[in-house]
């Protein structure tokens, strides 16, 4: 039975009509068109289509549309701010984490999840934090490097 | 010039997105001869400079095609002239070829190569790869063999578009070929200090050359751009989201289609009712044999109407698990002798009776699925027009040219009526190699004609049974 209800995605207000059962990502992308979020396995092992929901990561194939009305949802499209990417980005870039990067964006919106609690993680504590985003091309050491250098320049001054 | 080398500059000039390499598909004009001859390509490119491959050149760079042995049906070679370089009146270079950007990286790396052959900026290059209406035939990319085969190949494609520039510059000044230089996308005599830039060369002109048999190319230890560590062509698209994967791509108008998977392998469906299905709002249902398909407006439409179909399979009993799944591999194994034998050389039983000490064990690798993160998905659109019937197909494959054959094949259309495009790919790791079952994907498109649908197998796929990798964690 679809149900009319109000999300807020990057900082925007949308009316969406759904059942209410509906995964998160159905409506991130085929409604909203935000398909920066992507669809790998669609039962939550993949993590490619990880966003954030208040300050936490999820998984958004297995997120019902009804857990994603209370707080605000943020996709990889919201992180760029006036053109400028978000360190996190920025450093996936400067470091080249990433080959085929179909998993980039779960990785990416992951990593800003762990540096928004966790502000200088170890090598450890970031492999631990991303265990549930798969890279099937074996970017791992690369993704590690882009946190610990996004983390040293949050540090630096951007607060985000 | 309404070329689609014009089009793409204009983006810059209108204000409009810049548009990624692989997107120019969606701006370019129709071309509805799929085998171009040259006055087509330079239609189609606009006036310049192009480096063709005749029947006979083409010949070297698809020696690659395997053997038939390992399981790839032999493919005729192109009797058609295919061009691999063009460079425009603005002095934009586009270099083509067959093999597919799968996260390997090679757009990045083709493009540092063409640049460094022919002395212009890696920013100037860009590559249209993987388009079977475009780009000269190539068997597939697999084996790791871009760079042995396409890099050389690319590299002579440049030093003879390179000779072509030098040539005409010799011709304005009336002076010896062998006195001029080339560098930073143009000719100069160093005797006058004179220079012609690319674009300048290539201005209101058609000039053309067959790629020649040999051609010294530059060697390694003078190499300035390839070789080099840059970043990824595209990279930003890729962390901003913006990247379009097959999945993420919408035509106007298009359908979602979703397949009816049988509950085990080999099961045959006794009956379908597709009725609930296709009372749904803006739901079409399929059936030919064994397939059962449904289309919807929307992916969630379409999830609805596939759960709405009331299947009866019939399953065969005898299935192979993973407890008897290594008796059965090795059983096969031995029946093929051939195969097994095939690079043998000395004797395994005199090597273990001279062998100072000997081991036996029996080690098992679980039976895994390649499981690219990308979900195998396919965008076609069928239209029909005066000059025929035309599909136009986004996938990704590892081997866009034998896909289009498997197109027409299943359909009864001509090799040139299917034209096969591969976006830049969300991995493949060899599973894309065998174009094999995406005709399965189709075999619905021929009921949309005029209609773009977009099919994927988007039913949650396990990865259980996936060679997935994580981060490895410190033991403690």
């Amino acid at each position: 039975m679809a149900t009319s209800l109000e999300i807020s995605v990057n900082g925007k207000r949308h009316a969406v009509v759904y059942p209410l059962d509906t995964p998160l990502l159905v409506v991130l992308r085929d409604e909203l068109g935000l398909t920066g979020t992507k669809y790998g396995c669609g039962e939550g092992q993949c993590g490619a289509c990880t966003v954030l929901i208040g300050n936490m990561p999820r998984r958004s194939c297995q997120v019902p549309l009804s857990a994603a009305v209370s707080q605000p949802i943020t996709t990889v499209e919201g992180l760029e701010q006036n053109g400028n990417l978000h360190p996190v980005q920025q450093a996936f870039l400067d470091a080249g984490a990433f080959q085929c990067a179909y998993c980039t964006s779960g990785m990416i919106m992951s990593s800003v999840a762990l540096l928004r609690q966790t502000p200088n993680p170890s090598p450890a504590e970031i492999a631990k934090s991303l265990q549930g985003n798969i890279c099937r091309c074996g970017t791992h050491p690369r993704v590690i490097e882009a946190v610990t250098r996004a983390a040293t320049a949050i540090g630096q001054g951007r607060t985000r | 010039m309404s070329s689609a080398a014009h089009r793409f500059d204009s983006h810059a000039a209108t204000g409009q997105p810049a548009i990624e390499p692989e997107r120019y598909e969606f701006f370019s004009p129709p071309a509805h001869h799929f085998h171009l001859a040259r006055r087509d390509f330079f239609k189609l490119l606009g006036a310049g400079v192009a480096v063709f491959a005749s029947a006979k050149s083409a010949a070297a760079s698809a020696q690659e095609t395997p053997a038939s042995s390992r399981g790839f049906h032999n493919e005729n070679l192109p009797n058609d002239i295919t061009a691999w370089l063009h460079v425009g009146e603005d002095g934009t270079v586009t270099a083509f070829t067959g093999k597919a950007e799968i996260g390997q990286n090679i757009r990045t790396e083709l493009a540092q190569t063409v640049a460094d052959e022919l002395r212009v900026p890696f920013t100037s290059v860009r590559m249209v790869m993987a388009d079977t209406a475009l780009t000269p035939f190539d068997a597939g990319t697999f084996g790791s063999r871009t760079t042995p085969t396409m890099t050389p190949q690319l590299r002579r494609v440049a030093n003879a578009a390179r000779d072509i520039f030098i040539n005409a510059a010799a011709k304005e000044w009336n002076v010896a070929p062998d006195t001029l230089q080339a560098a930073g996308a143009k000719i100069t005599n160093p005797a006058t200090g004179r220079s012609l830039t690319y674009a300048e060369l290539a201005r209101g002109k058609a000039l053309a050359q067959n790629l020649p048999a040999e051609d010294p190319v530059t060697p390694p230890n003078e190499w300035t751009i390839a070789g080099k560590s840059i970043p990824k062509v595209d990279a930003r698209a890729f962390v901003t989201g913006a990247h379009q994967f097959t999945p993420d791509m919408t035509r106007p108008g298009m359908l979602q289609g979703k397949v009816l998977r049988p509950p085990s392998f080999g099961a045959t469906l006794i009956s379908c009712d597709d009725s609930a299905a296709k009372a749904l709002p803006g739901v079409v249902t399929v059936r030919d044999g064994d397939f059962v398909a449904v289309a919807a407006p929307t992916e969630h439409q379409a999830q609805q109407a596939l759960a709405a179909l009331r299947a009866q399979w019939k399953e065969s009993p005898a299935q192979i698990s993973n407890a008897n799944l290594f008796p059965q591999v090795k059983q096969k194994a031995s029946e093929k002798s051939d195969d097994r034998h095939r690079g043998e050389q000395g004797s395994v039983e005199s090597a273990l009776a001279a062998a100072q000490r000997r081991l036996d064990a029996t080690y098992t690798v679980a039976f895994i699925a390649h499981a690219p993160l990308e979900p195998r998905a396919a965008l076609a659109e069928w239209t029909r027009d005066a000059n025929g019937e035309k599909l136009t197909v986004w996938t990704g494959t590892q081997r866009p040219f034998a896909v289009r054959d498997e197109l027409a094949a299943t359909f009864r259309v001509p090799d040139s009526s299917v034209r096969v495009i591969v976006p830049d790919t969300g991995s493949a790791y060899g599973g894309y190699t065998y174009g094999g079952r995406s005709a399965n994907r189709f075999s619905m498109a021929d009921t949309f004609v005029g209609t773009p649908l977009s099919v994927s197998c988007w039913a949650t796929r396990s990865l259980r049974s996936a060679c997935a990798s994580f981060f490895s964690l410190p033991r403690s």
